[in-house]
């Protein structure tokens, strides 16, 4: 028969390991988009919240908080922040444009998300500088 | 014909467009901040008028 002709079979079930397979730039600023969609949702938007609050509490509240807020984790928090909000704001850009089936090609999909992933981490660089 | 079950996200074009138009709405806010603040010439921050007067 055919069949004993055939290479023996690889065994099933055949999984993708996600932290083992090398994934394609577009993936990664995809998947960095919803993470930092997440961050901004989660702390983002609270942590906005709060500063608002407490800078209109009282001076003493608003010194306060200023003071906390000038502390290195606090700082480091600040950049984490900055880092999610530049990166979805371009990676968005980037979806909408791709909405519009621009650059929709494997190239230059390549090509503007290796933009947006670098273009992402020099304006928190740039933040970080201001900020330290 | 094989019955497929439809799973994850199908939440119909109405859903996708209030999103795609909120995000424009946040992107365009956040321009505007940034062009506030240009043409502020910085942020102001009362505790360090020195770099204040070093803008203006």
């Amino acid at each position: 028969m055919a069949a004993l002709d055939r290479p023996a079979p690889k065994p099933r079930p055949v999984y993708l390991n996600l932290l083992a397979i090398r994934q394609p730039v577009p993936a990664i600023v995809s998947i960095l988009h919803r993470i930092s969609g997440a961050l901004l949702f989660l702390f983002g938007i609270p942590l906005l919240l709060w500063v608002v609050q407490r800078s209109l509490a009282s001076p003493d509240a608003w010194a306060q908080m200023r003071s906390l807020l000038a502390t290195p984790l606090a700082k480091l928090a600040l950049i984490v922040l900055a880092w999610a909000y530049f990166h979805h704001f371009i990676a968005g850009i980037r979806h909408l444009l791709m909405d519009l089936h621009w650059g929709m090609d494997l190239k230059s999909a390549r090509q503007s998300s290796a933009v947006t992933l670098v273009l992402a981490v020099l304006l928190t660089l740039g933040v970080a500088v201001k900020l330290w | 014909m094989p019955k497929r079950v439809v799973v994850g996200a199908h939440y119909g074009w109405r859903d996708w467009l209030v999103q795609r138009v909120t995000a424009v709405v946040m992107a365009l806010y956040t321009l505007l901040v940034v062009i506030l603040v240009v043409r502020n010439g910085g942020l102001y921050d009362p505790l360090r008028t020195d770099i204040v007067k070093n803008c203006s």
